[in-house]
């Protein structure tokens, strides 16, 4: 089973296109930041602690590839499934697709950290985020 | 089979939220617009045709309801369908939900029309788009739909006793790729303006703070009536229509100093709230003082 889930749909504006008439490569990465924050609710955070600050999923590395360009205009949606977690680290696969034609613009692989925003410091996942987070699992092999 | 859409999926970001503590109304138009996005897509009209043809859909009216707050962290999601044709003009809806608790935070209900985005001439329905939208077309019985927008709505002729609550030219960076003005953007005036408007009744900032008061928008309605393009010079004219227990109600007038037309003209109901409770209160007292000879629903 496909544990992926969508963690993002826009489009692309016309002000995030360079001087090459594509997406900025800054603004694939503010994809990426809005499908964490989707992906904080479906590995199973609790509204409370997201909306109060108190805890987040903080980007610690990250491995992109761009796979085709995006104009403006151009619709899109971000599908994200997780890869592997450790104690205090999940790893997601996401990728960006162009909604119109179907085509994978880009595929990345980031790893966060389950981070308690008063310590500064990453903490251990909670037994409700194992849960959903092996939900979300796929095989890592089947991704490569 | 559902005929409603998936259109939007994102979130608020902290720099999208406003001194009321909650995702400010431009950046709700900014997402209604990606969304809208993928609503003409679901209608055929796909990002690659829009951009080979020139044509596509523009909004004709939209009201936008504000149903909950939204803040710094919330995930939100979208759905969008068509409500019928009329003729050549489409109805439809988007609505955003705060993902984390499926509750409504915005509607949008918009009569759209199918235009030359060059020349800005409105055009019949292809025939493609027209079978697509007929297919789509549905009461939603199960969606929430807003009952019909109360009271007057500004009309598109200048009224005495507007006043300029914002002065500007259309940047390149606010226009999509038809140098037409992004939604957002126009939003983006009405609320630099709230603050204008607040202190033409009386409220300046330091006694709203005093009265650990914010102020939001619940409805707003606009009709379109000229295009704003890239580097327009604008002016925004603002006064207050009617107030009355806890609603204020504001009429903008969007000029193109070009051409000296109102381009846009809006109404806008609203409320001030308690920044702690974040309920509702009735009006300051200061919109009894209002000068009643200034109230635009005079000459309404």
């Amino acid at each position: 089973m496909s544990g992926y889930v969508e963690s993002y749909r826009g489009q692309v504006l016309a002000s995030e296109c360079d001087l090459l008439g594509h997406m900025n490569i800054q603004f694939y990465i503010s994809r990426l930041s809005q499908a964490i924050w989707n992906m904080c609710y479906f590995v199973g955070m609790a509204p409370e602690e997201i909306k109060g600050s108190k805890r987040a999923l903080a980007t610690v590395h990250q491995d992109s590839n761009y796979l085709s360009e995006l104009m403006a205009g151009d619709i899109i949606h971000m599908e994200t499934a997780v890869l592997k977690a450790s104690t205090k680290t999940i790893t997601f696969r996401h990728r960006l697709i162009n909604s119109a034609t179907g085509d994978p613009a880009l595929t990345n692989i980031s790893t966060v950290a389950y981070m308690d925003l008063t310590a500064r410091k990453a903490i251990p996942l909670t037994e409700a985020m194992k849960i959903k987070v092996n939900e979300l699992m796929v095989d890592a092999e089947d991704e490569a | 089979m559902s005929k409603l859409i998936s259109c939007y999926r994102g979130a608020v970001d902290a720099w999208e939220c406003d001194q009321m503590g909650h995702m400010n109304v431009q950046f709700y138009m900014a997402k209604g617009s990606e969304a809208f996005a993928h609503l003409q897509n679901a209608l055929g009209l796909d990002p690659a045709r829009i951009r080979k043809e020139k044509r596509g859909l523009r909004f004709k009216s939209l009201r936008t309801q504000y149903k909950s707050e939204v803040h710094a962290g919330s995930a939100l999601h979208g759905i969008a369908g068509i409500r019928k044709l009329d003729g050549d003009v489409i109805h439809g809806f988007i609505q955003l939900f705060e993902t984390a608790f499926d509750r409504l935070s915005a509607v949008y209900e918009f009569t759209a029309l199918y235009t030359n985005l060059q020349t800005d001439e409105a055009l019949p329905l292809p025939g493609d788009l027209r079978d697509r939208a007929l297919a789509l077309a549905d009461d939603h019985p199960d969606i929430y739909q807003p009952a019909p927008f109360v009271g007057t709505v500004m009309p598109a002729r200048p009224l005495k006793h507007m006043f300029e609550s914002s002065r500007s030219s259309v940047d390149v960076w606010e226009c999509d790729i038809f140098n037409h003005i992004e939604h957002r953007h126009i939003v983006g005036y009405f609320s630099d303006a709230a603050t204008h408007i607040m202190g033409s009744v009386g409220l300046t900032r330091h006694t709203v703070r005093s009265r650990n008061l914010g102020s939001a928008a619940l409805d707003y309605y606009s009709e379109f009536h000229a295009p704003i393009k890239m580097s327009t010079p604008v002016l925004l004219k603002s006064g207050l229509m009617g107030a009355k227990g806890k609603i204020f109600r504001f009429g903008h007038h969007l000029f193109d100093l070009d051409s000296g037309e109102i381009a846009i003209s809006t109404t806008v109901l609203g409320c001030y709230f308690d920044m702690t409770a974040r309920k509702s209160v009735p009006l300051p007292e200061e919109y009894a003082n209002f000068p009643a000879e200034k109230v635009l629903a005079k000459q309404l």
